[in-house]
């Protein structure tokens, strides 16, 4: 039950932080198009 | 005739409950057009690999020994090799996602973590009811609400429950539209249901779209390494579709391959719907606790979405949080056709879409990581 706690902690821990990086990366990426546009 | 007697006298009454569920998918599958491409195969092979003496499994015969059977065969090679049948489809899928309403507003990847919640709560119901870590933790991938992603994890861990695992992961997902409205109404009010959402539409260029796939692939791995080829052969396939250069290799991945795979995986799967692995009563226990994980995951999703609302100035629809489970397109849409019904006018789709499409990355990373959990703690 505890290790089952654990793991649900971790877990949930561990898809958000890869998920803000991901956010965070996207932002940035988002920024830069914005200040250099795009090459026709 | 007397061939005809042996055998039926041969049918155990096991075998006969898997010709009634074999019956009950395919039924499912034509009648009500529930994810007809998977349930349809796993009907037919449910039957089929559990005809007595059936060769299309392993059989061992008299004075021969052991013969080989294709389904059998497929299975030990596209699923318990190397995982390649659902990692193919993968590719497949990641063709088909535009991630595009995502990157329009990044925020969204946040819901996709929070409905993921769904799998750590099925995980501990199914401690709570006996069964062992890896068992648990293969019963608790079901709320992914991701087909492929579920058979991998269960069949890493070696789960006893394969079968039932991904007639429930299939199933359910087909169920969403039931599933998700009940569970939505269950923690909001009319009001923030009606909530309106203004989308502003903002382009995405070529380069970050190409970019986006690379970047993930190399977060994930570095986060989460048993996600690696999980999300890897996702965002290849988004990169095919992408890059602009390989359109008709994106157009076999979205068409073709996807086709194929989905032709021989529901058949394949069939083999561990063997009766004497299915009928047993953990089988049921699997069903209830599949269906909480999908209602956890949609509670999750949505008391996330109020909990920020608490801090936001603009408010977002709760239901938009509910989108955040992997069952791509139909948790968007179900979404949508709630928001229209509760408000008419009102348009949540793009969001809810982005909230989608985050969800299928977050259930390929919560995947990853249950088996890294898992294996640390075994």
């Amino acid at each position: 039950m505890q290790i089952a706690l654990e793991i649900m902690g971790m877990g949930m821990l561990g898809i958000f932080t890869a998920m803000i990086v991901i956010m965070l990366v996207t932002t940035v990426l988002k920024k830069i198009d914005n200040k250099k546009p795009e090459a026709k | 005739m007397s061939f005809l007697w042996e055998g039926i006298l041969a049918i155990t009454w096991q075998q006969l409950v898997m010709y009634a569920v074999g019956g009950i998918l395919i039924w499912v599958a034509i009648k009500k057009q529930y994810e007809p491409s998977l349930l349809l195969p796993m009907g037919f092979g449910a039957i089929l690999v559990n005809l007595p003496g059936s060769n299309a499994i392993n059989q061992t015969l008299q004075g021969v020994g052991e013969v080989n059977g294709i389904v059998t065969w497929l299975y030990d090679t596209g699923i318990a090799a190397s995982e390649a049948l659902p990692l193919l489809l993968f590719i497949g899928i990641g063709a088909m996602i535009d991630f595009g309403p995502l990157l329009s507003k990044p925020s969204m990847f946040l819901y996709g973590a929070a409905a993921q919640f769904g799998i750590f709560a099925a995980l501990l119901i199914a401690v709570l009811l006996g069964f062992d870590l890896k068992d648990a933790a293969s019963i608790g991938i079901i709320g992914a609400a991701d087909g492929p992603t579920a058979l991998l994890v269960s069949q890493v861990l070696k789960s006893n429950y394969i079968g039932a695992i991904a007639v429930a992961a299939y199933s359910y997902m087909a169920l969403v539209p039931i599933v998700q409205p009940f569970a939505i109404k269950l923690v909001t009010t009319k009001k923030e249901r009606s909530i309106r959402m203004p989308y502003e539409s903002s382009s995405v260029s070529k380069r970050t779209r190409i970019l986006f796939p690379i970047f993930v692939t190399i977060i994930v791995g570095l986060i989460a390494p048993s996600s690696a080829s999980l999300v890897g052969f996702l965002m290849f396939g988004n990169l095919i579709r992408e890059c602009g250069v390989l359109q008709s290799l994106s157009d076999t991945a979205q068409t073709t391959l996807t086709n194929l795979i989905t032709l021989l995986l529901g058949i394949t799967i069939s083999f561990s719907m063997q009766a004497e692995a299915f009928v047993r009563p953990d089988t049921l226990f699997i069903m209830v606790i599949g269906l909480a994980a999908f209602v956890f995951d949609t509670i999750g999703g949505v008391l996330f979405a109020k909990f920020l609302n608490l801090f936001t100035k603009n408010k977002v629809n709760p239901m938009v949080g509910a989108a955040g489970i992997s069952a791509f397109p139909m948790a968007s849409r179900v979404v949508q056709k709630i928001a229209q019904e509760e408000s008419p006018g009102n348009v949540i789709l793009m969001h809810a879409a982005g909230a989608n499409v985050a969800g299928q990355v977050a259930s390929a990373i919560a995947g990853g990581l249950l088996i890294n959990l898992v294996t640390s703690f075994m």
